[in-house]
């Protein structure tokens, strides 16, 4: 179907887009289009260039002091994570070819079988997902609210709900308690939209993890205003998957 | 903009490590800019803890996107600051977050800690797209800034403004197409 923006200007559309007046939905038609459409690329470029200097009128803020060391941890984490992914890909692409192979001549038959031999000494393939460990928030004798499965490897964890929606107004964010990491939790960030899957990365050590409290309390929009949970919190622990 | 003693050519230089994956040079960009485009996330976002989780976003984007970056195709500030408005102004299209409470300061004066050769660059291109800014009917002017700077949205922009959303469409159309020959 055709887009409404199909036939605008492109630099209307260009500078619209830079300034950030267009609804999410137009934004990201644009963006995905400027990938394919130098003309707007290049117009998208110009006006970033027009309108980067009103930068100037925005006053210097301090985030917390510890943010460059959150995101340092992150790194080496991430780069893990795009080496699996990348594992995974290749893997899905193989499995693709190897499935269109089958499908072709007998000569072909032998190229696939070649591939099979492929895929099973892939090192990708001999890598299993550890088996994670699970903490359900529940309050009460309620439905459980959340659940949390987290990687004590790769230290990577997903909040899934079960019953809970997202608070008018407010937003749920996660915390973890360790007498390891200091008195007060620390917050390991706003979950946003709860309707679909949360990923989080956790940067402190998989023992403190492990044996860490988590809990999920209601705060402001945006987070806590305090750095430590102001609202109703629920509670969870992990356990292992494996029995 | 920056912190003392960096320019572009710094920031080019670093960024060009950072693309090779050397975490001081990485560590140094973050010092040398994390304020302003906290500033600019801050500003959009309202929220410091949101902000934070976004800033680091934006650092971590710049991380993997660093081989990307092409110097004559943008500066290192044009660059920093698009990833940065990008993913604050997707964050607030996504959360729809209540507009800010405060009004806008608009008679902000520049920053006059930049260095030198900086912010002769940066003033130049503020002080050409504000002399195209002043050949507008007010309020057009006003309504750039909003935008740009609080990231507001072309409903947000009819509520700011008092006007139907038709009315905000046309205003940004008649006022792009004469910023875009004013600027050439």
């Amino acid at each position: 179907m055709k887009h409404d923006l199909e036939n605008e200007n492109i630099d209307i559309l260009a500078a619209e887009y830079v300034l950030g007046t267009l609804s999410q939905d137009d934004r990201q038609w644009v963006a995905d289009r400027a990938q394919q459409d130098n003309d707007l690329q290049q117009a998208i470029d110009r006006w970033q260039a027009h309108f980067v200097g009103l930068n100037e009128y925005v006053t210097d803020e301090r985030p917390r002091a510890d943010l460059l060391a959150d995101i340092l941890a992150k790194i080496p984490a991430q780069s893990e994570s795009e080496v699996r992914t990348l594992g995974r890909d290749e893997l899905s692409l193989l499995r693709q070819q190897l499935s269109r192979w089958r499908r072709l001549t007998f000569a072909s038959v032998a190229m696939a079988a070649c591939l099979l031999v492929m895929l099973v000494i892939n090192p990708f393939t001999s890598t299993s997902p550890e088996s994670p460990f699970v903490a359900v928030f529940q309050a009460d004798d309620q439905q459980p609210a959340f659940i949390m499965s987290l990687n004590l490897e790769t230290r990577a964890l997903t909040v899934r709900s079960v019953t809970a929606k997202n608070p008018q107004g407010k937003t749920y964010q996660l915390w973890i308690k360790s007498d390891d990491i200091g008195p007060n939790p620390r917050s390991l960030g706003v979950l946003g939209s709860v309707v679909e899957p949360i990923h989080k990365q956790v940067d402190f050590d998989a023992n403190i993890i492990r044996h860490a409290t988590f809990g999920i309390s209601v705060e402001p929009e945006g987070g806590s205003p305090t750095g430590l949970p102001t609202g109703p919190a629920i509670h969870g622990w992990l356990y292992p998957t494996e029995i | 903009m920056l912190a003392k003693n960096h320019t572009t050519e710094t920031l080019v230089s670093l960024l060009e490590r950072v693309a090779q994956k050397d975490q001081a040079a990485f560590s140094e960009l973050y010092q040398a800019t994390h304020r302003k485009l906290f500033g600019i996330v801050l500003r959009i976002l309202s929220k410091q803890a949101l902000a934070e989780d976004i800033l680091q976003e934006v650092y971590l984007t710049v991380w993997q996107k660093a081989p990307a970056f092409n110097s004559e195709v943008a500066s290192p500030v044009t660059w920093l600051a698009t990833i940065a408005r990008n993913r604050a102004i997707d964050e607030i299209r996504k959360t729809q977050l209540p507009e800010q409470e405060s009004d806008v300061d608009f008679d902000l004066i520049l920053d006059d800690k930049m260095r030198p050769e900086e912010a002769t660059s940066q003033r130049k291109e503020l002080q050409k797209l504000e002399t195209c800014l002043q050949g507008l009917e007010s309020p057009k002017a006003e309504m750039i800034k909003a935008a740009y700077l609080n990231g507001e949205s072309r409903e947000q922009l009819s509520r700011r403004f008092n006007q139907p959303l038709g009315t905000i469409k046309t205003w940004l159309h008649r006022s792009i197409k004469q910023l875009q020959g004013c600027m050439k």
